[in-house]
């Protein structure tokens, strides 16, 4: 601190302070944090974990692609080679779609270890996505996933607590506070210069994982999204996190200022660190499933059952069944169904899918709204706890989200609900109305495509979490302002 | 302490002992320490205990709807029998047909094997979550059943559950940490440490004197509330196991707050400042609570692997094909769910044959299935069988593991209740596949005689077991920490360095 005081006296002795204050205290400030061996120690452990998140998780996305790429040609070889029969038992036989990773994955595993990546595409049916990979963990993945997030949401804010804490309170404890104040600095530069140093720490402990993580992403070859996207996501994401420390940062300096003594400081910042990082996700959590409860599978099940009695399905004598029929029969003015020129069987079955899209439109869309509304809640909480907030973020930029996963899903759906249309189109074309059999071969199997699924851009999901950002806004500058409200009442005792 | 004119060093250890918890009760009441502690301490276990009784309730209202569906399920059928029995239904299809022992093995008597909670089930959430309580078994193959999951917003899972459980192992380290980061370092650094010294006792005693001051201040009122909590939301501790679990809950409880009171014990004779300690304490719990478990979780995955399931859809659908096309069921099923059969009720020949063709073919791909889902599970028991061992290394793990076999909600217990369905599948299996190939009309009496799961629960060593190992792996390293604390505690400062 002498340092600083001596830098600053020659110039301070007549007001107003010279322009340089702020680099000099900054400078002085990150001599100092360099040479605290809190430091050494926090940062390194830090450093080691990014960079083993990094390389890991990095591998293990290029593992997982590389695994769902080939089941993905895999499930298409097996469509192809069904084998000659009737083209619905042949949308009954269905495909696979495995969900490709998302190339920023590896920086934010987000949901995907808790949600299956596989659903069946068969006919009649909008099956659910099965295989949640934390299943087959054990329990000891509850505690968490070593990845880049986990560092920077967790771990990196109590980095800025504890180098952060006696910021002030420290300077009042050793008496340096009020030489300062008497040389002329006024307490916002002195914010300014602490902030700064700090800024240049985190900087120096991050921007070489960022880097590393730029040069594994260059790597990774994905046609999926556009390298240009990519990078604008990763941008995006960073941006997040650079306004959630920037936030913490500022919360700490404000305590430190407020707090009359450093122990006081130290305890208010982890309580907060504590509930930010593990009570308030949680808690949030179960008030968000109270107020939006999710439904059963069992409940969720019986639902769509009922809906679809609704639907003739198989059943010839269901009054539905039978007013589809008369109508049909109408529209070509016969009387049989044997006169029809078209295959009625099949007729019937594209009619039934039809209406049972409208039920799975509808009851998948009421599920999916009450998990946009879990998330609208959890992000909320962001105002107070900004980690509920920041985490949505960058999952979506991440693109590890449910949104992104239901859009995935969406495409899935559709991707099916191609093969029922062209499955059905051709029997009512080709098929016989007597009951002689029908079959197509690959003729007909090969008309549809593989199923590729572009992900949505940066600029689909941003505006949907905007509103994340916001709060996240929010919370950040009511800490800055929590800093600068702080620092002006500030007490050399 | 009655008479006045004994001295300190004529007064027995035990009451120098009283005299020092009772200086510290002092301190506490004049901080409102014990008053913010025993708030802090409510507000967490009734709003955990809360949460894990609305999940109980959840998981149960599931078990009911799960059984009334299936009792509705049956009726239906035996209504249909004894309709057709008396020459009022005719089934337009061998699906329809509840004679036909093929589809009421496969749908319509498929049964809920059930996984009932423990007496202690609100006390942790643990791998509920993930593992839905009932399994619903069918003649079909293994596969098309025995993963399902619960539906849920992968969110929740991600964020987990605020548990008593959680509770325990997360925070009250915490509490505990900030009850006792100071314990001799504040006195010595308000110049007080140096007075309290001069009198006969020894500073092992003030030590152990507050450490056991707090650790009451933190148990008494935890456990009371647990307990009163567990009994207010209806927890049947009393039944079964319950006492058994109880008690195995409060000695774990007693030693992870041990462990703790003696890493505070451990840190604090190192002789530093309060803030030090606070650093050093908070660094401890990461690198136990976070660290640990998180590289440890990565270790295992790296060394036992479990494949992608991607690669076992896809082979499973390959087994699943080349039997089908062995036994010619492909045609078979759909035939069976797509052309009606007006020949009356009876499982008529062309029927037949394509049950047959069916049953046989899920008979020629089970073996396969079974073996390539087993590279699963071993991979997985593997994992499991590796953090037995890595658990030591971390109270937290540790902890968090018993507290789930305690609850019922850990891993093993539902690895045992998967074993348990899948030889009660292969019953139900040889119950309808019989029939099937004997061409053997279901009756009204079969009805009433098909498989029923029982749930078998695990003895008592089942969960006294991993119980003896926890609390081993919780107090040797808390008895060697404060052996430690002890012998490092002469060499303490009493006074500030200058």
């Amino acid at each position: 601190m002498s340092a600083t005081i001596e830098a600053l006296t020659p110039n301070a002795s007549s007001p107003p302070p010279p322009a340089g204050v702020i680099p000099t205290i900054a400078r002085k400030e990150l001599t100092e944090l360099l040479r605290d061996a809190r430091l050494k120690w926090a940062g390194g452990l830090i450093a080691l974990l990014m960079l083993t998140a990094l390389l890991l998780g990095w591998q293990q996305q290029e593992q997982l692609d590389a695994e769902r790429a080939s089941a993905r040609s895999e499930t298409y070889q097996q469509w192809l080679g069904q084998g000659e029969k009737n083209p619905h038992s042949a949308a009954h036989f269905g495909q696979y779609a495995f969900k490709p990773a998302s190339p920023l994955s590896f920086l934010d595993p987000g949901i995907n270890p808790y949600v299956g990546a596989t659903v069946w595409m068969e006919a009649h049916k909008q099956n659910e996505f099965r295989f949640r990979p934390a299943r087959d963990a054990t329990s000891l993945r509850r505690f968490g996933d070593l990845s880049i997030s986990f560092v920077w949401q967790v771990l990196s804010p109590l980095l800025i607590v504890l180098l952060t804490f006696n910021a002030f309170s420290g300077e009042r404890e050793r008496g340096t506070l009020r030489q300062l104040l008497s040389v002329g600095v006024r307490p916002s530069q002195l914010l300014a210069g602490k902030l700064l140093a700090l800024g240049a720490l985190l900087a120096m402990l991050l921007i070489p994982p960022i880097l590393l993580g730029m040069l594994l992403l260059l790597v990774i070859d994905d046609h999926h999204l556009s390298a240009v996207d990519t990078l604008g996501r990763s941008g995006l994401m960073l941006a997040g996190y650079a306004i959630y420390l920037g936030g913490f940062a500022l919360l700490a300096l404000a305590v430190s200022a407020l707090c009359g003594s450093s122990r006081k400081a130290l305890i208010v910042l982890l309580a907060f660190w504590v509930a930010n990082a593990f009570v308030a996700p949680r808690a949030i959590t179960d008030l968000a499933a109270r107020l939006a409860p999710t439904p059963s599978a069992l409940d969720f099940q019986a639902a769509l059952t009922k809906a679809k009695r609704a639907n003739f399905g198989h059943d010839e004598n269901h009054p539905a069944f039978i007013e589809f029929r008369d109508s049909i029969l109408k529209q070509y003015g016969v009387t049989r169904i044997e006169d029809l020129p078209v295959n009625f069987r099949a007729l019937s079955l594209n009619e039934d899918d039809e209406r049972g899209y409208r039920i799975y439109d509808e009851h998948y869309g009421r599920l999916w709204a009450i998990y946009q509304e879990q998330e609208r809640i959890r992000a909320l909480g962001g105002v107070l706890f900004p980690l509920t907030a920041l985490q949505p973020w960058s999952m979506a930029m991440a693109g590890t989200d449910i949104a992104q996963q239901n859009h995935f899903a969406a495409a899935a759906e559709h991707y099916r609900r191609g093969i029922q249309k062209a499955m059905a189109g051709d029997m009512i074309k080709n098929r016989p109305n007597d009951s002689s059999e029908y079959v197509a071969g690959p003729e007909l199997w090969s008309s549809i495509k593989p199923f590729e699924y572009t992900p949505p851009s940066a600029a689909d999901v941003v505006p949907g979490q905007l509103s994340s950002l916001l709060i996240l806004l929010i919370w950040a500058a009511a800490a800055a302002a929590l800093a600068i409200t702080a620092v002006r009442r500030l007490q050399p005792t | 302490m009655s008479a006045s004119t004994v001295t300190a060093a004529d007064m027995p250890r035990q009451s120098l002992f009283r005299e020092a918890i009772s200086l510290e009760r002092r301190l506490f009441r004049a901080e409102r320490l014990v008053l913010l502690i025993t708030v802090i301490l409510l507000a967490a276990v009734a709003y955990a205990l809360f949460n894990g009784a609305a999940w109980r309730d959840r998981q149960g209202s599931l078990l009911a709807s799960a059984q009334l569906e299936e009792a509705t399920r049956l009726d239906e059928q035996r209504d249909k029998l004894t309709k057709m029995n008396a020459g009022s239904f005719t089934p337009t299809s061998s699906f329809q047909n509840p004679r036909n022992p093929l589809w009421v093995g496969l749908r319509h008597a498929a049964t809920y094997a059930a996984l009932p909670a423990t007496p202690l089930a609100i006390t942790a959430i643990g791998q509920s979550d993930l593992n839905p309580p009932y399994v619903l078994v069918s003649a079909d193959s293994r596969e098309t059943f025995a993963l399902n999951e619960e539906i849920e917003n992968p969110g929740n899972l991600l964020a987990g559950r605020f548990d008593l459980a959680f509770f325990v192992v997360f925070l009250l380290p915490l509490v505990i940490v900030t009850l006792s980061y100071n314990l001799l370092s504040a006195e010595r650094e308000q110049g007080t440490l140096a007075m309290a010294a001069s009198n006969p006792v020894r500073l092992a005693l003030l030590l152990w004197a507050k450490l056991s001051y707090r650790a009451a201040v933190v148990l008494v009122p935890l456990v009371v509330f647990v307990l009163a909590g567990l009994l207010l939301l209806g927890a049947p501790i009393f039944e079964a196991d319950g006492p058994v679990r109880i008690g195995g809950w409060l000695l774990l409880v007693t030693a992870y707050v041990g462990f703790w009171f003696a890493v505070t014990a451990a840190v604090t004779v190192l002789g530093r400042g309060s803030a030090h300690n606070a650093l050093m304490l908070v660094s401890i719990w990461i690198v136990l609570v976070l660290v640990l478990p998180t590289v440890g979780s990565v270790a295992v995955n790296l060394s036992f692997p479990v494949p992608s399931r991607a690669e076992m859809i896809n082979s499973l659908r390959e087994v699943k094909t080349d039997s089908a096309r062995t036994a010619d069921a492909g045609a078979a099923k759909y035939a069976l769910e797509h052309e009606t059969d007006r020949n009356g009720g009876a499982v008529s020949d062309k029927d037949f044959e394509a049950a047959r063709k069916r049953v046989l073919s899920v008979q020629l791909a089970a073996e396969q299935i079974a073996s390539t889902m087993a590279v699963y599970d071993r991979q997985i028991a593997r994992q499991r069988s590796t953090i037995a061992w890595l658990r030591f290394l971390s109270p937290a793990v540790l902890m968090q593991d018993a507290l789930n076999t305690i609850a019922g909600t850990g891993d093993e217990r539902y690895a045992d209740f998967s074993v348990q369905v899948d030889a009660f599948h292969q019953q139900w299996q040889q119950y309808f596949n019989a029939r099937v190939l004997a061409n053997e009309p279901l009756t009204l009496r079969d009805y009433d005689a098909f498989p029923r799961f029982v749930y078998r629960p695990g003895s008592v060593s089942t969960v006294i077991g991993p119980l003896a190992s926890a609390l081993i792996g919780l107090l040797l390293p808390m008895l060697l920490l404060f052996a430690y604390a002890i012998r490092r505690i002469e060499r303490y400062p009493i006074t500030d360095r200058a």
